[in-house]
């Protein structure tokens, strides 16, 4: 069990370290997170999915408060 | 002392020389015999050895392990294969009873023994070309300022037992008195460690009872005098009683007595514990198990809802990295873009492991740790022991 968390443990920091590169280099080469989550958003349509996810809430809530 | 075979004498001898390497015991089983066949009265010569418990004694309390083992090691380091290992051959004294017929063993203290010996294993190893390496330490000349005296009478006599006996010419004895003091400086080093391993006692005084209880080991008779010129000698005499009361059970258990012997030479704990048996409070302990079977069954399903709850936590972040991959590398036409969010594609998927691995891991151990937790509980609130008296 010891000898399986210092794996895991060993190969989760190298990713963490390794991503954490990658965001730098990123962002030294001209990356723009903006533009990411515009990509994003456009992608798998947030703004819509969290606007459903708001109106379904304030349902519920006004349902509970009528009832 | 009862008519002892020879051949009963040294097996007994052998067998209680096992805390001994097997070359160094070999090789004073080997000289014993030689003397014995050099002797001419091979009775007498083994009545003034006296018991195979006591020449063992005094074998053991001469003998330094630690230091043959550093020695054993480096010579098989240096390649030396096969080398016998020249032993000293310690020969209780009796004390100064009449002097046995030819060969005086009772006369001679075991450190003129040492001397003698000790000579004609330096010229062995001379003759063969190899390295003397001595195995025996005496104790320090000023421990026992009257013990020297004895001992230099001792050594006069010890050559002219070793004449008779065909083996180290007087000379040797010179010799080897000459370097009594040099051994008996070294064995003052030895002697504090064994001091360290005395049961009681001060270093300085310890030194003395071990100077004269080396000798009076082999002296039952003398025990008595020996303490009157040093009371310290008194702490080892219960090993010595314990030798004597073996002399005459020898026949019946030496080997228990003089294990217990030696084990209190070398400060060994004895093995022997008082049995203990369960007694359990089976109204209590039907009691326990109804109130602690639902404790139980509700603070696993607790534990087991939080340990699902970080397993869904860690198995969501593993879908949401694997997702995230498809985007990095479809979504984007900008490089930088893509290895910023490759890099938090990697991170999150990092995360994502680890808490999986984490909700595992503590499924597993929680809930055995939780089980054996009641479990041990029971057993302490409803299980007594008590001991067996012998």
């Amino acid at each position: 069990m010891a000898k399986a968390w210092k794996i895991i443990s060993a190969v989760c920091i190298i990713a963490v370290l390794l991503g954490a590169l990658c965001v730098l280099v990123g962002l030294i080469t001209g990356g723009d997170t903006q533009r990411l989550l515009d990509i994003f958003n456009a992608t798998y349509n947030i703004d819509s999915l969290k606007q459903a996810y708001e109106q379904a809430i304030q349902n519920a809530l006004n349902i509970q408060t009528l009832g | 002392m009862t008519l002892i075979n020879r051949q009963q004498f040294m097996s007994e001898l052998s067998k209680l020389l096992t805390f001994m390497f097997k070359e160094d015991r070999s090789e004073i089983i080997q000289q014993y015999n030689e003397m014995l066949d050099n002797a001419e009265d091979e009775q007498a010569m083994l009545e003034s050895f006296g018991s195979p418990t006591r020449l063992a004694v005094a074998i053991s309390r001469s003998y330094q392990r630690d230091e043959r083992k550093l020695s054993v090691h480096a010579d098989s380091k240096d390649g030396e294969d096969g080398e016998a290992v020249k032993v000293k051959p310690v020969i209780p004294t009796q004390g100064k009873k009449s002097s046995a017929p030819i060969i005086k063993p009772n006369e001679p203290e075991p450190d003129a023994y040492i001397d003698i010996i000790e000579e004609i294993r330096r010229e062995k190893a001379a003759e063969e070309g190899i390295e003397y390496k001595p195995i025996f330490f005496k104790e320090e000349p000023e421990s026992e300022p009257e013990a020297e005296v004895p001992d230099e009478e001792a050594a006069e006599d010890a050559a002219e037992a070793v004449d008779e006996a065909g083996e180290a010419p007087a000379e040797e004895a010179a010799a080897a008195d000459e370097e009594k003091a040099e051994g008996e400086s070294e064995a003052a080093q030895t002697e504090a460690k064994a001091d360290d391993e005395a049961p009681d006692a001060d270093t300085t005084e310890a030194a003395e009872s071990e100077a004269e209880a080396a000798p009076q080991a082999e002296e039952a008779d003398e025990a008595e005098e020996a303490k009157a010129d040093d009371g310290e000698a008194e702490a080892e005499a219960p090993a010595e009683a314990k030798a004597e009361e073996a002399d005459g059970e020898e026949t019946a258990e030496p080997v228990d007595e003089t294990a217990h012997v030696l084990a209190t030479v070398f400060n060994e704990k004895p093995e022997a514990e008082p049995e203990k048996l369960r007694k359990t409070n089976v109204f209590a302990l039907i009691l326990y198990i109804i109130v602690s079977t639902p404790v139980e069954l509700v603070l696993l399903l607790v534990m087991l809802g939080l340990e699902l709850g970080v397993l869904g936590c860690g198995l969501l972040g593993l879908r949401v990295g694997f997702g995230l991959l498809g985007f990095t590398f479809s979504g984007m036409s900008v490089f930088a873009d893509v290895l910023l969010c490759f890099g938090v594609n990697i991170a999150v998927l990092a995360l994502g492991v680890f808490v999986t691995w984490l909700a595992v891991w503590l499924i597993i151990v929680s809930v055995p740790g939780l089980i054996r937790g009641i479990k041990n509980l029971g057993i302490k609130l409803c299980v007594k022991e008590v001991e067996i008296d012998g």
